[in-house]
């Protein structure tokens, strides 16, 4: 038996410590560390809540916009602020921009260097590569010219010995199966991917000024003000049609490369279809309401949980259900840390006890992440594409069962195959796609709203501190690229008493609770078998098929789970 | 008679005989005074503005913010010159300007801080009367030098923030190391704050020289304006009596 | 001779392999340097740089960060990241995008610290937490602290990219809890550049680069060791809303009219006026917009320490030390005035119902 370490996990957000316990080939146990601390809600005790979202921005700069949106939602349901129509919708079109780009990067940058064999390009015919690629799509660029001149550049990248990003990377790996055509095809598309993303994202720059961390977010609306006539106004009818071109290019890019791709890329891996199946256990809480602000289960994306596979059943989300243990993390609880605190009086108070650095080996028996372990009704849950997709199939929504459906029908599949490392890359796909087309119906609502005279913005009623009620507390639930995110924040005369979040990568990555239950990565892992445990590379499958966030997750995470009322997620 | 002697000016229990006007500002210090005073009105005004613009007037005005801006910086520079004025003054040794030398405001003697005892007792209701001094009493002097202080804390965050936006080399070289120690915005902080405290300053100062001035009778008020104090011959000492019979 | 040929045959085969025609090239260095601010003169020199055939060495070096410096690099289009990374230079480290994970990765660093010692560039991207013996961010159980030192100290340059690798940043926001510090501060003494900013421009961090290729040395630097063609102008000078500033047309509501029309934001806020920064020009993304094209004012997020000094964001001025957002030091100061006109008034009130007191006062 030998213990595998992972350090960092790179192709991720953040810093994560994956240990896993080899036996026969196979991953035995494993373990997740978050091994970074920042303290961001003790940083924002005694602050402006109105400026608390440009500091949450800050717990992420690759979702760079979902920490933002669940900020200021919980400042507005604390102060009961409803939005103007135009807000919500600059906002879901924000989010949703972030949504489809996250994704794409993840498939191309974060993820696909997993499956593809970047060396193996070069053995390439190129007219094969372009005949492939012209029989599972219609974009433009396939020309055996076009494949040849990336090869010719992987080439001249490789030959000068310098080979960059890619000279830590697995070549040969015997796990990498495609033919040499298709990872060419692949890293034509890489390329390509790298390109097309920072230009699609020039949307957040449009409506906030810039990527990263877009400037844009007020509490009760966002700053883009409208004006069919102003040339100054943000948005204004030259924008729109800016807008436009760019979420024509989503369409595109989503629809004619990446799930081609993905359906190219899949069938070669069918084994993935039923390893890294993980929990079982799915949570999400629901966004993008198109009309009805009220009900959850009308949203594009349904809120709701779905426990151990069973997709008959889809169970209400009880926000006081949640709970945190901190047996195996570096806090430290008053009441001692063998017991879950309910989030109600939840406390973050770091205590690092794990060995000193430099270390060669967590105390794994101990305590030895900086993530805390949420579970919903002491349930572990798995959130993020896989866990929306599962819940929004199982709540019969249509764009999502239609999704899935196609898909599964091209991959000729049962929906039984969604649990596993594949299932999520293709859950990931299905929802870029949606969000794609659904950017295009927000776009145009927000046009017609432009053209006539809607123009409201902001709800100026409760920016004067004045106006506040003595204390406020509230909470801001947000669908994020990786998953369910929530904000929590106690406001206390015009600051700051308590702020908290409770982010996918915490539900995702995060410990065993005092039972010993594993968190998704670590029960995903089980049975993950590893053909040389110095190229770990099928262990980082399944961890990169979760789309790891570490910055996000670690910053800590108490849910004032008192009694709210049901939140309007907006 | 000397008109600083006129009835209603001096204590009526002293008898004009008994009394002498006595030249103690000449007019450098109450020129300085009064164009401090006015400066600093056209400086917070201006600097509040500057601060919180009240008026937001898109048609008549074009250029509004920049004409308060551009007042503020002038005023501001004249804000320096009186403050380099007065620090001349300070070490002016001749004629009469012994009552504003650089001595008669650091409290280096004894009998400054039982002065300073004495006016608070005034000011609390414990001693009925105040301290007469033909110049400033311990406690006025302490006051001035409060607000000298004042003045160059105000001048130096001012020059640092037209720094900022002039470029000067000259006044980079001055203050352009200070933002390091000090950033940015505590300076427009403290510039900002600053202004309250003249103003508090400016209330306490007209306050007391009122107050002073009707129970001594001695003509405190006037005496900005015009330069002559009634002082009780008694209380003159040999300098003054030398400079009095040479205005004679 | 042969020299002069060699490296000749070398840049045209270069630059033939990659595809990139040589107006292209041109076209890129006179970018670059306009952006640096330098003159024509130097363009050969960047070309030929550029051009060289042995890549120069990076490592990218992601400590207490949340990423969106990477992210803002990946975003850079003059030059194409993909040109950047793969072309121009040797990326060899960089977690976020490196092919390999753990020892693989750890071997790659190891490597380039041991054999380019004193030759590649590093760039950091996040603070380092220096409490608690470094707990609060280890990557293969080493210490940011101890992985800064090593690998800042061994390079020939270091370029802090960020609010949090120049100073800290946001964890280092009051009250610290990790200890976090800027590379200044963390490895003192090694040959820094801070690209401020939260995130950094690529804009700027390529023309640094490239500087570094043509000149073997970082661009010219001002008190908080940021490049003066980036960081020597105040916002509010460059600003596309200084017109209504100075005219006195300001937003005084959010969404109001004047925020339709694009008025200045000073009143909500915006810290334009305090902040250094060529933002208004070089703007983000492809030249398409900042963020106060977008309607929000200024957080002069690339000053130095700005979490603590240019917050709360929403007010011209910072919060009076002990007093936190709850009063505004206008309030104070009114508040301060009118109780010195109670105080007084009641003062004056008491002396004038006293008798007048006898003549002549007791000496001291
Ligand atoms: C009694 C004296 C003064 C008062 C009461 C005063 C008051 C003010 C106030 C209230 C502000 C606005 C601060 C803010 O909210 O940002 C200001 C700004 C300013 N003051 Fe003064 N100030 C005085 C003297 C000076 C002096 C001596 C200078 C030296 C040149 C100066 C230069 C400036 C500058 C450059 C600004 C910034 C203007 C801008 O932001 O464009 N001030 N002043
Ligand atoms: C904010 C406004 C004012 C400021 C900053 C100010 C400042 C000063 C200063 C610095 C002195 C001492 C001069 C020296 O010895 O160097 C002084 C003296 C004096 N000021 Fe003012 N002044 C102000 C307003 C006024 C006003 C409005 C009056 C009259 C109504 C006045 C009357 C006097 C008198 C009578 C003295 C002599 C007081 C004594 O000997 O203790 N001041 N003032
Ligand atoms: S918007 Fe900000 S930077 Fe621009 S002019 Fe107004 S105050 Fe200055």
């Amino acid at each position: 038996m030998a213990r595998l370490v992972i350090d960092p996990v790179t192709r991720i957000e953040g810093h994560l410590r994956i240990e896993a316990q080899l036996d026969g080939g196979k991953v035995s146990d494993a373990w997740s560390s978050g091994t970074m601390f920042r303290g961001m809600e003790i940083i924002l005790e005694g602050r402006d809540p109105r400026e608390a979202w440009i500091w949450a921005q800050r717990i992420c700069g690759v979702c760079t916009v979902v920490h933002a949106l669940a900020s200021v939602r919980a400042v507005e349901n604390a102060l009961a602020i409803p939005i103007p129509e135009n807000a919500r919708i600059v906002r879901d079109l924000m989010a949703g921009a972030q949504m489809v780009q996250d994704h794409v990067i993840h498939f191309y940058h974060l993820h696909a260097l997993d499956w593809v064999d970047v060396a193996s390009a070069l053995k390439a015919d190129p007219a094969k590569t372009s005949a492939i690629a012209q029989s599972i799509s219609d974009y433009d660029r396939s020309s055996a010219t076009y494949f040849r001149g990336i090869q010719q550049r992987v080439k001249a990248v490789v030959d000068s010995g310098q080979l960059s990003l890619f000279a830590s990377g697995y070549w040969g790996h015997p796990a990498y199966l495609l033919p040499p055509e298709v990872n060419l095809l692949a890293v034509a598309h890489y390329l390509e991917a790298l390109e097309w993303q920072k230009d699609f994202i020039r949307i957040h720059a449009l409506l906030g000024g810039k990527n990263p961390h877009p400037q844009s977010f007020l509490v009760g609306g966002m700053t883009t003000s409208l004006d069919p006539n102003e040339p100054f106004a943000v948005i204004n009818p030259i924008v729109i049609d800016k807008l436009q071109d760019l979420v024509k290019s989503a369409k595109k890019f989503v629809d004619q490369i990446y799930i081609p791709d993905v359906l190219a890329i899949a069938p070669y891996y069918k084994d993935w279809f039923s390893r890294g199946e993980g929990l079982g256990n799915f949570l999400s809480y629901g966004d993008y309401a198109s009309d009805n602000l009220e009900d959850p289960k009308t949203f594009l994306f349904p809120r709701g949980v779905v426990l151990n596979r069973d997709l008959s059943t889809v169970h209400a989300v009880e926000p006081a259900g949640i709970s945190e243990f901190v047996t195996h993390s570096w806090y430290e609880y008053s009441g001692g840390d063998e017991n879950g605190k309910h989030p109600s009086v939840g406390e973050t108070k770091p205590k690092y006890t794990g060995p000193k650095p430099p270390y060669d080996f967590l105390e794994v028996d101990r305590k030895y992440s900086w993530l805390k372990a949420p579970r919903y009704q002491g349930k572990a849950m798995e959130v993020g594409p896989l866990a929306r997709v599962v819940v929004g199939y199982a709540s019969g929504q249509p764009d999502i069962r239609a999704a899935v459906d196609g898909v599964l029908t091209k991959l000729n599949a049962t929906p039984t195959v969604l649990y596993s490392t594949l299932g999520r890359i293709a859950a990931r796909a299905i929802e870029a796609q949606i969000m794609a087309h659904r950017l295009q119906g927000w776009l145009d609502q927000l046009s017609s709203n432009l053209d006539h005279g809607n123009v409201t913005v902001f709800n100026p009623i409760r920016w004067d501190p004045a106006t506040w009620p003595k204390s406020a507390r509230g909470f801001g639930w947000h669908e994020a690229p990786r998953g369910s995110l929530g904000h929590w924040v106690e406001i206390e005369g015009k600051s700051i008493k308590n702020y908290q979040a409770v982010v996918p990568t915490t539900w995702n990555a995060g410990p065993r609770d005092t039972q010993g239950n594993r968190g998704a990565y670590e029960a995903a892992l089980a049975g993950t078998p590893v053909a040389d445990p110095a190229r770990p590379l099928e262990i980082l499958r399944t961890v990169h098929s979760f789309d790891p966030c570490l910055a996000c997750a670690v910053h800590v995470i108490d849910a004032q789970g008192r009694k709210y009322t049901l939140p309007m997620v907006r | 008679m000397h008109p600083a002697l006129n009835e209603d000016r001096r204590h009526p229990e002293v008898p004009v005989g008994q009394c002498s006007a006595v030249y103690v500002w000449q007019y450098p210090i109450r020129l300085f005074h009064w164009a401090l005073v006015f400066s600093i009105a056209v400086l917070a005004v201006t600097g509040y503005y500057i601060h919180d613009p009240f008026i937001i007037d898109q048609v008549k005005r074009p250029y509004l913010m920049g004409w308060f801006r551009f007042v503020h910086e002038s005023f501001g520079m004249i804000f320096i010159a009186l403050f380099v004025m007065r620090i001349c003054l300070f070490f002016r040794f001749s004629g009469g300007d012994r009552w504003v030398r650089w001595d008669q405001y650091i409290p280096l003697r004894g009998v400054q801080f039982r002065e300073m005892l004495n006016v608070m007792e005034f000011y609390l209701f414990i001693r009925r009367t105040p301290i007469s001094k033909i110049g400033h009493n311990g406690m006025a002097a302490l006051s001035y030098v409060a607000v000298y202080t004042l003045m160059l804390v105000e001048i130096v965050t001012g020059l640092v923030m037209y720094d900022w936006i002039m470029q000067s080399p000259v006044i980079h070289f001055l203050v352009g190391w200070i933002p390091r120690v000090v950033d940015i915005q505590n300076i427009r902080l403290i510039h900002f704050f600053a202004m309250y405290l003249f103003v508090i300053f400016g209330i306490f100062h007209v306050h007391i020289a009122m107050l002073i001035s009707r129970v001594e009778k001695r003509g405190l008020m006037d005496s900005m304006f015009t330069g002559y104090k009634v002082i009780p011959v008694t209380e003159l000492d040999e300098a003054e009596k030398q400079a009095e019979l040479s205005r004679k | 001779m042969l020299a002069v040929e060699t490296e000749q045959a070398s840049l045209a085969g270069a630059l033939g392999r990659r595809g990139i025609t040589r107006r292209q090239l041109v076209k890129f260095c006179s970018l670059m340097l306009t952006t640096l601010a330098l003159p024509d003169k130097y363009l050969a020199a960047t070309v030929a740089a550029v051009s060289k055939a042995k890549k120069q060495v990076l490592v990218w070096m992601q400590f207490q960060d949340c990423a969106g410096c990477s992210e803002s690099m990946l975003r850079s289009s003059h030059p194409e990241i993909a040109d950047i990374v793969l072309d121009l230079f040797s990326w060899e480290y960089h977690e976020l995008i490196m092919a390999g994970s753990g020892a693989a990765a750890n071997a790659v660093l190891d490597r380039v610290v041991t054999q380019e010692k004193g030759n590649y560039i590093a760039v950091v991207e996040g603070g380092i937490p220096t409490a608690d013996g470094g707990v609060y961010c280890t990557i293969g159980g080493r210490s940011a602290l101890d992985i800064a030192k090593t690998v800042c100290g061994n390079a020939a340059a270091t370029i802090a990219v960020g609010a949090c690798a120049a100073d800290g940043g946001f964890m280092r926001a009051h009250p610290n809890p990790t200890g976090a510090v800027g590379l200044e501060e963390a490895v003192p003494g090694i040959r820094l550049i801070n690209m401020n900013g939260c995130a950094h421009n690529p804009v700027n961090t390529a023309a640094v680069l490239v500087h570094y290729l043509t000149f073997r040395d970082l661009p010219a630097v001002d008190q908080h060791n940021r490049p003066l063609f980036a960081y020597g102008r105040v916002i509010h000078d460059q600003c596309e809303r200084r017109a209504h500033y100075d005219a006195g047309r300001f937003v005084t509501e959010w969404g109001d009219e004047g925020h339709r029309k694009g008025y200045c934001l000073y009143k909500m806020g915006c810290k334009g006026p305090a902040a250094t920064f060529n933002c208004p020009t070089a703007q983000w993304n492809d030249h398409t917009s900042w963020p106060i094209r977008a309607g929000h004012g200024c957080i002069a997020c690339a000053s130095p320490r700005f979490w603590d000094h240019m917050s709360p964001f929403y007010d011209r001025l910072p919060s009076v030390p002990g007093f936190g957002v709850e009063v505004t030091a206008g309030e104070l100061g009114l508040g301060l005035v009118g109780a010195v006109v109670a105080g007084v008034t009641v003062h004056g009130l008491i002396t004038m119902i006293r008798p007048a007191p006898p003549y002549p006062e007791t000496k001291v």
